[in-house]
């Protein structure tokens, strides 16, 4: 269980009796919802709502596919979500290449993270961090 | 996905409606590894693709082609990493984890939606 996980675990039992597709459902969405921020950036069309909104569901449903996950007893599944997150990471950061060197240490850190089975909270968390910037500034 | 749906898809994403070899050498690079796998006679799913296709180089290969100015190069190659990811068999952290993340689609829908990348990347891209 990652370290963050034992936190927000609590909020598990507002999720029971709620029908929730499956873990790899929502992972797979939230990586589709992640392609909507470069390609609306990149076409002119997005502004500080819609790229909140965007982040806001990509890091609501990062936190859904975890519960889905424990509902599944697939608590074991690292690898999938880790790789959920860092290809989601790729795709909201696209048009910002000056930061594409924290993409490549997130990924390492990840391999790193899943070879030794570390709980400790090693990887960056890059789009929470966005999100809050997003809120703050607007979009760059 | 097929080669053309790759290139299609990368021009559509980033918004570049004018053909860019840049971003077309992007967007195929990472099937380079193809010429090696298809001799080894293996041409499905996760086992046709090698460490050259998968997240720990191809971060390596945006880093560095961000790091050159070859923006575009770069979104290419992450444009290829997100259809690979949503539509096949991968192995994300290969060659050192060797889990795979199975998103596979049928033949049937991945030939559906080449079909309609294809029709509406040749009614929009300026060649």
């Amino acid at each position: 269980m990652g370290f963050w996980t034992r936190h927000y675990k609590v909020l598990d039992v507002l999720w029971e009796g709620i029908p929730l597709p499956k873990a790899n459902i929502i992972s797979r969405i939230s990586v589709v919802v992640s392609a909507l921020y470069p390609v609306l950036y990149f076409y002119g069309v997005l502004n500080k709502t819609l790229a909140v909104m965007i982040l806001g569901c990509v890091w609501f449903l990062d936190y859904l596919d975890g519960v889905a996950a424990r509902m599944e007893r697939k608590e074991g599944d690292d690898v999938v979500d880790i790789a959920c997150d860092r290809v989601s990471e790729m795709l909201i950061f696209m048009p910002y290449p000056q930061v594409f060197w924290m993409l490549s240490l997130n990924i390492w850190l990840s391999v790193y993270k899943l070879k030794t089975k570390t709980e400790f909270p090693l990887l960056l968390a890059m789009r929470q961090c966005f999100f809050v910037l997003l809120v703050w500034f607007g979009v760059p | 996905m097929d080669f053309v749906s790759h290139v299609i898809l990368a021009h559509f994403m980033t918004g570049t409606l004018i053909f860019s070899k840049e971003l077309t050498f992007g967007s195929l690079f990472p099937d380079l590894d193809k010429v090696y796998v298809y001799a080894k006679r293996k041409f499905r799913r996760a086992e046709s693709r090698t460490w050259f296709h998968e997240l720990p180089f191809l971060s390596l290969v945006v880093l560095i082609a961000s790091l050159t100015h070859h923006h575009l190069f770069a979104c290419g190659v992450i444009t290829h990493i997100f259809l690979d990811f949503v539509t096949g068999e991968t192995r994300p952290f290969y060659p050192f984890i060797e889990k795979k993340v199975d998103y596979n689609l049928s033949l049937k829908i991945k030939a559906v939606m080449s079909v309609m990348v294809w029709a509406s990347g040749l009614a929009t891209i300026k060649f």
